[in-house]
């Protein structure tokens, strides 16, 4: 037990301040159950910047630049900051789109999904199971061979772009904010001042990065190896939640009147069976993406760049979910979504010898 | 010896291959595994720790090179 706990601490730790930074910009100002989700926050981005027009989610997010600068700082400073690429990028951009809409069908990344289930919202223990179905599919195929192929070494510059173009939109945003689209109500309206923001990115940033906290990769590896060391964040994020809502008043448990979700339980379990699958494709959960672009990694970054693009098209064409439930045209780009996941899972098998 | 050449992928890639690799060994013939991913570095010492392998590591230029030996 003893023995368990040395070797482990770190992990809980991690879950531990997750968890606490979250409540504390949900204290702040965050909308409830939102102190961090990366699909919402990348939709915020996209129509801050004009890239969709729902009037309710607009907002340029610093905890996103937070979590890519925290990422960078860290990695360069322990040494593992690393431009690497080339991995089947455009597959991965492709991917990146279906992860963003499967996101918005359930109304949060997995990072949220762990936080509203936390809050006490069942509808994301739903999600959570389609999440694990989606997660064992992709590890399926990873078990007959699926692979995107191997990346290579890449000049310092290409790994740099990331940050330095997330530190760039940051001062833009502060010297002339003008320039960008502000929610005046909805989820868009609701946020935590900006320094507050960046600091929690910053540090979740440096957390993730250091303990590669990802929550795809622990159900992952748990299913394929045995390995739970990356469950434990997972675990420590919702009880820190369940308690600090608790203290806070603020614990809502049941299935109605949940922030910021529906009760679709079909399309919750699909949503992030979508997530699940697509960020197995892809080596980990949004979260994590946004951490690798920040240490390097362009393929990351590529992927990044799906999901805003996914985000701004799921607004575009009322593919996202909304407190009211789930969209038709959501439901057609959910099953659209499905398929070109498992095109991609058969067209990308190697021979296992 | 038996080589296993991960480099350039990333988790859970060099890790699944070490895991099928292993599990041929029958005759416990030393492993080599070359990867550049450093997620993947730890979580492959682990694994083959935990299969009761001894697990040198060795810098090779920009990648790694983990050598497993079983007594």
């Amino acid at each position: 037990m003893k023995n368990f706990i040395v070797k482990n601490y770190k992990y809980f730790l991690a879950g531990i301040i997750i968890g606490l930074v979250a409540l504390a910009l949900t204290l702040m100002g965050n909308p409830q159950n939102m102190g961090f989700c990366i699909a919402c926050f990348l939709r915020d981005i996209a129509g801050s910047t004009g890239m969709h027009s729902a009037a309710i989610v607009q907002y340029f997010r610093p905890e996103i630049v937070g979590i890519v600068l925290g990422a960078f700082v860290i990695s360069v400073i322990r040494k593992d900051f690393k431009p690497t690429g080339g991995s089947a990028p455009v597959t991965r951009f492709v991917l990146g789109v279906a992860v963003m809409v499967g996101a918005l069908i359930f109304l949060g990344c997995p990072l949220r999904m762990v936080l509203r289930i936390g809050g006490g919202d069942m509808n994301a223990v739903i999600g959570l199971l389609g999440f694990i179905a989606g997660i064992g599919v992709g590890a399926i195929f990873l078990n007959k061979g699926f692979t995107l192929k191997r990346s290579y070494d890449l000049p310092l510059l290409e790994g740099a772009i990331a940050p330095a173009s997330s530190a760039f939109l940051f001062i833009l945003f502060l010297a002339a904010p003008f320039l960008f689209v502000f929610s005046e109500s909805g989820p868009g309206s609701m946020h935590a001042p900006i320094w507050a923001a960046l600091i929690g990115g910053l540090i979740v940033g440096i957390v993730g990065q250091r303990l590669r906290v990802c929550f795809v990769g622990g159900i992952r590896d748990s299913i394929m190896f045995r390995q739970f060391q990356m469950i434990y964040p997972f675990i420590m994020v919702i009880v820190t939640m369940i308690i600090g809502n608790l203290i806070n008043g603020t614990f809502n448990f049941g299935f109605e009147n949940q922030p910021v979700a529906h009760t679709d339980w079909l399309w919750n379990f699909l949503g992030l069976f979508i997530v699940g699958w697509g960020s197995t494709f892809l080596g980990g959960c949004p979260f994590r993406q946004l951490v690798l672009a920040g240490s390097g990694n362009s393929d990351s970054t590529i992927t990044v760049i799906g999901m805003i693009v996914g985000a701004a098209m799921a607004h575009n064409f009322g593919l996202a979910s909304s407190a009211a439930g789930v969209t038709t045209n959501g439901m057609i780009a959910g099953g659209i979504c499905i398929a070109v996941i498992l095109i991609i899972g058969l067209l990308n098998r190697k021979k296992v010898a | 010896m038996m080589k296993i050449d991960a480099r350039g992928l990333s988790c859970p890639e060099p890790l699944l291959m070490l895991k099928n690799g292993l599990k041929k060994n029958k005759e416990n013939e030393e492993v080599e595994l070359v990867l550049s991913c450093q997620n993947a570095l730890e979580n492959c010492t682990r694994y083959a720790e935990g299969q009761g392998y001894k697990v040198t590591l060795e810098k090779d230029g920009e990648d790694y090179k983990l050598l497993m030996k079983k007594d």
